[in-house]
C-alpha cells in the first residue's frame, strides 16, 4: 500500500502555547488512522493544519508529495484533502440538498460536472438523509447534523477524509449507525483519519492508532498496543481533568 | 528637533482622549459581539448635553461628567432593552444590529438636528484659552484635563473589570456565554449592564469631545472610525492594548502634517487600517479582532 | 419560479416599460423621475449582490458612484467618445477602485468590513472634493449639452440599465456562484473548507457591484448635466442604497426594485415638504424594518401569501 499523506514535524503554536508540537505521522491508500489524546491534546488543530484552515509555525503537510498545508483551505480541498468540523458548522439558511451541492459544486478544481443535484442526491441517499434533502439544517436532530456535516465533505469527492468527533455525542444505536458508514467510506476508496474519544468506535475502525497528549506524538500502533500503552494510560487517567476520560 | 518633541506631547494627550473614545465600542463589541453603529451619534449627543447643561445651568462641562454618564448609562440600558434585545444572536443578528443602530444613529443626528439646527457649537468655559507649558511647547488647560479625565476613567474601569465581581463575570461572559450560564451568571443582565457602560463611555467621549471640538449633528461619524481603527489596531483584550492602539493612531495623525495637506490627516486612520490588515490581519498587539 | 417562467415575465416587464411612455399619457415629469427612479433601482440591486447575497453591508458605496460619474463626464468631457462608453468606462474605473479597496477589506467580516467602508467613503469624498483639477471641486463639473441624451431619452437608458442588473441579480442568486455567496454570507470559513474561495469570489462581487454603482453614477451626471463632489460621494447617496434595499428585501433577487420605487415616493412626495425629517424617517424606518420584518417588503408580501394560501404540511 502506498502512502498518501504525510505530515513532516508540524507545529503549530498560539503565542507561548504549543497546540502542536513537532508531529511526523503518515496516512496510507485505504486506511483509517486513528487519533486520540485528550481534550487540548492537539488533534483539532493538526486536522486545521492539515485542511488548510490555519497555517502551521514549522512542518508541513504533503498529500501524494504536494504541500496541502499553508495555503488557502479551498487549496486543500482541491488538492483531495476535505475535513469536519467537531461542533457542526452547517449552513443555516441553506436546505440539505445546498449544503452538500455547496461541497459539490466548489470541492474539485475542474468545476462543472452533469447533473449536480443527482450526484448530491446520490451522496444523501448514502449517508441517509436523502428523505430530508429540502429542509433546513435546523430541522435535523444532531445525528442528522453530524451526517450532514459528513455528506457535504464527501460531496468534496475527498482522497482524505479528516473526522472530529463525529461519534461523539451520538447515542448508541445511531454510533453504530455511524461507525457502519465510516467503514463504508473507506470502503469506497477515500482514506481517512478519524478524531474519537468513543473507544469502541474508534478501536473498532481503526487500522491505526495515533496518541497525541500536549501537542505531542506519544504513541502510535495497533489499537490493541496502544490501548495497552502505559504512557497512553498515564495522559488519560494520571491527570486532574477527568472528564477527558468519558471513553 | 523642539517641533519633533511638542508635536509628540501633543499626540499623548490625543491618544488619552481617543482611548476613552474607543473603549466604549470595543466594549460592547467583546461582549456582545455587537458593534454599536449608534456610538458615534452617542457621542454627538452628549456633546449636545454637555453644552446645555453648559449654557442653560452654567454646569462647567468637567463638572456636568457624572451627570453625563449616569444620562448615558440609562439610555444605553433603554436602546439594550427596547430594541437590541430582541435580535438574533450570531451572523443574522449581526446584520441586522448594525443596520438597527445605524438607524438609532440617523434618528438621534434628526433629534439633534431639529432642536439645535445643523449650525456649530462650540462651549467657551472660561479657561478655554489658557495654557501650559511643557517640554517647551505651550498646551491648552483644556486638553491636559481632557487626558487627566480619560486617564483616570480607564484605569477606574481597568479597576473594575479585574477587582470586582461585576468586573469578572463581564469578562467571563466575553469569554464563553453558555457556560456563564451554566455557571448561574444572568448573561441577559450583563448584556444590559454592559451596553449601558459602554454606552455611558460613549458620552463621556461627547462631554471631552465637546470641550476640544466644534460640533454639529453630524458629529461623530470620524469618531466611530477612529474607535474602530484603534480596537482593530489594539485588540479588544487590555487596556493595554487600547492604550497602544490610540497611541499609534495619535501620533499617525500628529505627525501626518509633514507628509499630507491637513484636510487629509482624517484619512490617516483609514490609510492605516489598511496598510495593518493586508501585513497583519490580527492586529498590531494583543488579541485578534479578527477570525 | 421557473427559469422560463422569470424570464418570460422580465422581457414582458421590459417591453411594457418600454413602450408605455409612447403610448401612456405621461407628463414630463414623471416620466424623467421613473428615468431616474430605473437608475435608482440598478444601483440598489447592485448594493444588494454585495449587502445581500454576502452579506457585507457597504456603507461606502457613494464612493463607487462618484468615481464613475466623474470617470464618465471627465471623458465625455475631453473626448469625442459616445456618452454610453463614457459611462461604461466609468463603470470599470469604479469596479476597480472598489477592488483596491475591497481587496483587503474584505477579509473583514460583518460590522467590522461595514464600518472601514464609512472610513472608504469618507476619505473618497475628502480626497475628491479636494482635488479641484479632476472634480472641479466645490464649484463641479458642467457636461457639455452636445453629444449628451436629453431626461428624456434617459428614461430608456435607465431602463437598460435596470434589466442588466435585474439580469445579473437573477443570474448571480440562482447560478453555481449564488450557492457559494450564501455559504461566505452563512460561514466564510465553513465555506472555505468545503473548496470555496471566499476572496475571489467576494472580489468579483464588488467588482460586479462596483462597476454598475460606477455606471449609475455616469447616468446620473448625464441627467443631471452636473455634478459636483459633495454630492455624488455624500453619505447619504450611501445611505439611500442601504435604504432601498433594506426597504424591499435585504438578500432578496427583487427586493431592491420595490424598495428603490417606495424611497424615491417618500423622497419625492413626503420629504419635499419635511426636508428637515428625512434621516429621521429613514433611521425611524431601518428601525421598525429590522424589528418587525428583516425581509422588508418582500417578507411582507411572502407573509401576506402564506396568510391566504395556507401551505398543506407534509407529514
Ligand atoms: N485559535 C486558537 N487560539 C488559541 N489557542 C487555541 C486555538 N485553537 C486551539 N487552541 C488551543 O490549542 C490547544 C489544542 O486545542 P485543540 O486542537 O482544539 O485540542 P483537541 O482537539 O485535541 O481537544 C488547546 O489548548 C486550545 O486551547
Ligand atoms: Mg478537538
Amino acid at each position: 500500500m502506498s502512502t498518501l499523506l504525510v505530515g513532516e514535524s508540524v507545529s503549530r503554536h498560539f503565542g507561548g502555547l504549543r497546540a502542536v508540537d513537532e508531529i511526523d505521522f503518515h496516512l496510507d491508500e485505504g486506511e483509517i488512522l486513528g487519533l486520540i489524546g485528550p481534550n487540548g491534546a492537539g488533534k483539532t488543530t493538526l486536522f486545521s493544519v492539515a485542511a488548510g484552515s490555519i497555517r502551521p509555525t514549522a512542518g508541513r503537510v504533503l498529500l501524494d508529495g504536494k504541500p496541502v498545508s499553508g495555503r488557502r483551505a479551498h487549496r486543500s480541498v482541491h488538492l483531495g484533502v476535505c475535513r469536519t468540523h467537531q461542533i457542526v458548522r452547517p449552513f443555516a439558511r441553506l436546505t440539505v440538498l445546498e449544503n452538500v451541492l455547496v461541497g459539490h459544486h466548489y470541492g474539485r478544481p475542474g468545476g462543472v460536472r452533469r447533473d449536480p443535484r443527482a450526484a448530491a442526491m446520490e451522496i444523501l441517499e448514502f449517508i441517509g438523509l436523502a428523505d430530508r434533502a429540502d429542509r433546513l439544517p435546523g430541522q435535523l436532530t444532531l445525528a442528522g447534523r453530524k451526517r450532514l456535516e459528513v455528506a457535504r465533505a464527501l460531496a468534496t469527492g475527498p482522497r482524505v477524509l479528516l473526522l472530529d468527533e463525529v461519534v461523539a455525542g451520538l447515542n448508541p444505536v445511531e454510533a453504530t449507525r455511524f461507525v457502519e458508514l465510516i467503514r463504508q467510506i473507506r470502503d469506497r476508496g477515500t482514506a481517512i483519519i478519524m478524531i474519537e474519544h468513543v473507544m469502541h468506535a474508534l478501536m473498532s475502525l481503526s487500522d491505526r492508532v495515533v496518541v497525541l497528549d500536549h501537542g505531542r506524538k506519544i504513541a502510535e500502533g495497533l489499537p490493541a498496543e496502544v490501548a495497552n500503552d502505559p504512557l497512553v494510560i498515564e495522559a488519560y487517567l494520571g491527570r486532574d481533568d477527568q472528564e477527558d476520560t468519558d471513553a | 528637533m523642539g517641533e519633533v518633541v511638542v508635536l509628540a506631547v501633543s499626540a499623548v494627550l490625543l491618544a488619552g482622549f481617543y482611548a476613552a473614545m474607543a473603549y466604549g465600542l470595543g466594549l460592547i463589541y467583546g461582549v456582545l459581539r455587537i458593534v454599536n453603529l449608534a456610538h458615534g451619534g452617542i457621542i454627538m449627543a452628549s456633546a449636545y448635553v454637555t453644552w446645555q447643561l453648559f449654557d442653560r445651568f452654567a454646569i462647567d462641562p468637567f463638572l456636568a461628567i457624572p451627570i453625563v454618564l449616569v444620562v448615558f448609562f440609562a439610555i444605553g440600558v433603554g436602546i439594550y432593552l427596547g430594541l437590541v434585545r430582541f435580535l438574533p444572536r450570531g451572523p443574522a443578528g449581526a446584520v441586522q444590529s448594525l443596520l438597527l443602530l445605524f438607524g438609532v444613529w440617523l434618528v438621534i443626528r434628526n433629534v439633534a438636528y431639529l432642536l439645535f439646527t445643523g449650525n456649530e457649537q462650540v462651549i467657551h468655559t472660561g479657561y478655554a484659552t489658557s495654557s501650559v507649558r511643557i517640554l517647551g511647547g505651550s498646551f491648552s488647560a483644556t486638553r491636559l484635563a481632557v487626558f487627566a479625565v480619560a486617564t483616570v476613567a480607564l484605569f477606574t474601569l481597568h479597576l473594575l473589570l479585574t477587582r470586582t465581581y461585576l468586573g469578572k463575570a463581564i469578562r467571563a461572559v466575553a469569554q464563553n456565554p453558555d457556560s456563564c450560564t451554566l455557571a448561574g451568571i444572568n448573561v441577559e443582565r450583563i448584556y444590559v449592564f454592559t451596553f449601558g457602560l459602554g454606552t455611558a463611555l460613549a458620552g463621556l467621549a461627547g462631554t471631552l469631545a465637546s470641550t476640544l471640538f466644534a460640533f454639529n449633528p453630524s458629529f461623530g461619524a470620524s469618531e466611530l472610525l477612529k474607535s474602530f481603527v484603534i480596537i482593530v489596531l489594539g485588540g479588544l483584550g487590555s487596556i493595554v492594548g487600547i492604550a497602544l492602539g490610540a497611541l499609534v493612531l495619535a501620533f499617525a495623525e500628529v505627525f501626518a502634517v509633514y507628509a499630507v495637506p491637513p484636510y487629509l490627516t482624517t484619512a490617516v486612520g483609514f490609510v492605516l487600517l489598511v496598510v495593518v490588515l493586508v501585513l497583519r490581519p490580527g492586529g498590531l498587539f494583543g488579541q485578534r479582532v479578527l477570525r | 419560479m421557473s427559469r422560463v417562467r422569470f424570464l418570460l415575465a422580465f422581457a414582458a416587464a421590459l417591453a411594457a416599460l418600454w413602450v408605455a411612455p409612447l403610448v401612456l399619457p405621461i407628463g414630463d415629469y414623471t416620466h424623467n423621475i421613473v428615468g431616474l427612479t430605473f437608475m435608482f433601482m440598478a444601483a440598489a440591486l447592485a448594493w444588494n449582490w454585495l449587502g445581500g447575497y454576502v452579506g457585507q453591508i457597504s456603507f461606502g458605496h457613494a464612493a463607487m458612484f462618484g468615481v464613475g460619474g466623474f470617470v464618465a463626464a471627465r471623458i465625455m468631457l475631453s473626448s469625442g467618445l459616445p456618452f454610453s462608453v463614457a459611462w461604461l468606462l466609468g463603470g470599470l474605473a469604479a469596479g476597480l477602485f472598489g477592488l483596491l479597496w475591497g481587496h483587503p477589506t474584505l477579509r473583514l467580516r460583518g460590522p467590522y468590513f461595514s464600518i472601514a467602508t464609512i472610513g472608504v467613503g469618507e476619505a473618497t469624498r475628502l480626497v475628491a472634493t479636494y482635488w479641484s483639477d479632476f472634480t472641479g471641486g466645490s464649484s463641479g463639473l458642467s457636461l457639455p449639452l452636445a453629444g449628451n441624451p436629453t431626461k428624456y431619452q434617459l428614461y430608456w437608458y435607465g431602463l437598460y440599465l435596470l434589466g442588466g442588473a435585474v439580469l445579473i441579480s437573477y443570474g448571480l442568486a440562482r447560478s453555481r456562484i449564488g450557492l457559494g455567496l450564501s455559504a461566505i454570507k452563512e460561514d466564510v470559513e465553513a465555506a472555505g473548507d468545503l473548496g470555496v474561495n471566499p476572496t475571489l469570489y467576494q472580489d468579483i462581487v464588488l467588482f460586479l457591484s462596483g462597476t454598475m454603482v460606477g455606471v449609475c453614477g455616469g447616468f446620473y451626471a448625464s441627467y443631471q448635466a452636473f455634478i459636483d463632489p459633495q454630492d455624488m460621494f455624500s453619505f447619504d447617496r450611501s445611505i439611500g442604497l442601504i435604504l432601498m434595499a433594506v426597504i424591499g428585501g435585504i438578500g432578496t433577487v427583487l427586493g431592491p426594485v420595490w424598495g428603490a420605487i417606495v424611497f424615491v415616493i417618500i423622497q419625492e412626495f413626503l420629504l419635499a415638504n419635511y426636508s428637515e425629517l428625512y434621516l429621521g424617517l429613514y433611521g425611524a424606518l431601518l428601525i421598525l424594518i429590522i424589528l418587525f420584518e428583516p425581509l422588508g417588503l418582500t417578507g411582507l408580501v411572502r407573509r401576506l401569501h402564506r396568510l391566504a394560501i395556507p401551505v398543506r404540511r407534509a407529514t
